[in-house]
């Protein structure tokens, strides 16, 4: 496959990340376009036969925790603003759904793992180097996060209404 | 809600290599083996896999809609930043030394004359490229190529993946030029191969062959003097392409339409 055709392909991975971890388009368009804008900057730290994946997701994670940065200063700025209403997501199903409910009741440090390898065929040590942490801060964060989001599902699926899925 | 303590189940490696796929044929029936003595953990490495799949499912749900604009042109612009700097790092080899000396030598003579030379000439970059390499390169007798005929034919595959474009060494025996050698360069625009001829009294020519840039218009034959040399550029829908010889208007014209032919031949 040529540069063009993956980087193509790696965008189109960015986004669907980005979709999940922001769970809002516009943000999402917003994450990735910061991400492409920082990489045209950061082109020369990229090493010419390596994979670009890992590469990019780094880009995106600093440039996401950045972005949570300035927000939480708005955020602070503004304690008397309503909260803002997010625009609701077009989802398949209440299965589907119920999934995205529970990975935002994940802390982040430990959904950022299970959106990665859920998400991205990328190894777990590049994974963890996208994210800058050691590869066994990285499998326990993914075992913990994983195990949070069973009992979760567990607990929606128990509940009294039935649910279609 | 409570989350429980996660046991010590749920930070086996194993188990999560196998949920992700990520396990070697091997090791994965290893791990089937284990899972079919183990009910409770097969219900587990189950229930992950369907999570796992879920997710992927909910990320298509979410991922339906247009290409954003600005963010296909900034995939262009990377595209391209990145090819550069691949095509940098695949001439920072053992040529490097050379070709960075040609390009200083570029700057300081050539290029500052191109500075000099009278206004309204104005060549597309290719060509000013060209002209650059032909000046320093082909004047060299000693070491004026990478590439010897000999090992032109395994170089040439190689150009045609940088160059993104099949190409042959076009011959120019019809016209008693016989290949020097070739050289591989870069530009600021991408890569750009230069051909070194010739003839039978050691006068020398180069035909410079860059890739066409998408969307730019095809550009019929041009010919122009750059002092003694004549110069003679035209781009088809893959390829940008230029002559370069001390020598008339009307030689470079031939060699051009010989170009074209062998091109259009090797198609």
């Amino acid at each position: 496959m040529g540069l063009q055709d993956n980087l193509h392909e790696q965008i189109a991975g960015l986004r669907r990340y980005a979709l999940v971890l922001t769970r809002n388009r516009d943000d999402a368009e917003d994450l990735v376009q910061d991400t492409l804008a920082k990489a045209l900057d950061k082109a020369h730290t990229w090493q010419p036969g390596s994979d670009l994946r890992p590469w990019l997701f780094r880009i995106l994670h600093n440039t996401h925790v950045s972005n949570l940065r300035k927000q939480k200063v708005r955020a602070d700025a503004a304690p008397d603003l309503p909260e803002p209403v997010m625009p609701e997501t077009q989802t398949a199903s209440m299965e589907l759904k119920q999934v995205l409910g529970a990975l935002d009741k994940i802390p982040e440090a430990q959904r950022k793992p299970i959106l990665l390898v859920a998400l991205e065929d990328m190894s777990y040590a590049d994974a963890a180097r996208s994210l800058d942490v050691p590869l066994g801060t990285f499998m326990s964060r993914l075992g913990r996060g994983r195990a949070a989001l069973r009992t979760l599902l567990g607990e929606m699926k128990r509940g009294k209404l039935h649910l279609i899925a | 809600m409570t989350v429980p303590t996660p046991s010590q189940t749920d930070f086996d490696p194993d188990l999560h290599a196998y949920v992700d796929g990520r396990l070697s044929p091997d090791a994965a029936a290893e791990f089937d083996a284990r899972l079919d003595g183990d009910p409770e953990l097969r219900r587990l490495a189950d229930a992950m896999i369907g999570d796992r799949d879920a997710i992927r499912s909910a990320a298509d749900g979410l991922d339906t809609g247009p290409v954003n604009l600005r963010t296909a042109a900034l995939e262009r612009q990377l595209a391209q930043r990145l090819d550069r700097r691949r095509w940098q790092a695949a001439i920072a080899g053992p040529v490097s030394r050379q070709v960075a000396a040609g390009f200083v030598m570029f700057a300081l003579g050539w290029g500052a004359h191109m500075a000099l030379a009278p206004a309204g000439t104005v060549y597309p970059s290719y060509v000013a490229e060209g002209l650059g390499a032909h000046t320093v390169f082909a004047g060299d007798t000693v070491h004026p190529v990478e590439f010897t005929p000999e090992t032109t034919v395994a170089a040439l595959d190689w150009m045609s993946e940088k160059l993104k474009h099949k190409i042959d060494s076009p011959a120019l025996d019809a016209l008693g030029l016989q290949l020097v050698g070739t050289r591989l360069s870069g530009t600021r625009e991408g890569p750009l191969a230069q051909f070194i001829y010739e003839d039978r009294s050691g006068n020398r020519l180069s035909l410079v062959v860059m890739p066409h840039p998408e969307g730019a218009p095809e550009a019929g034959l041009r010919v122009a003097r750059q002092d003694s040399n004549s110069v003679g550029y035209w781009s088809d829908a893959a390829l940008d392409f230029a002559v370069i010889a001390d020598t008339s208007d009307l030689q470079i014209e031939t060699v051009a339409a010989e170009v074209t032919r062998n091109v259009a031949l090797s198609r």
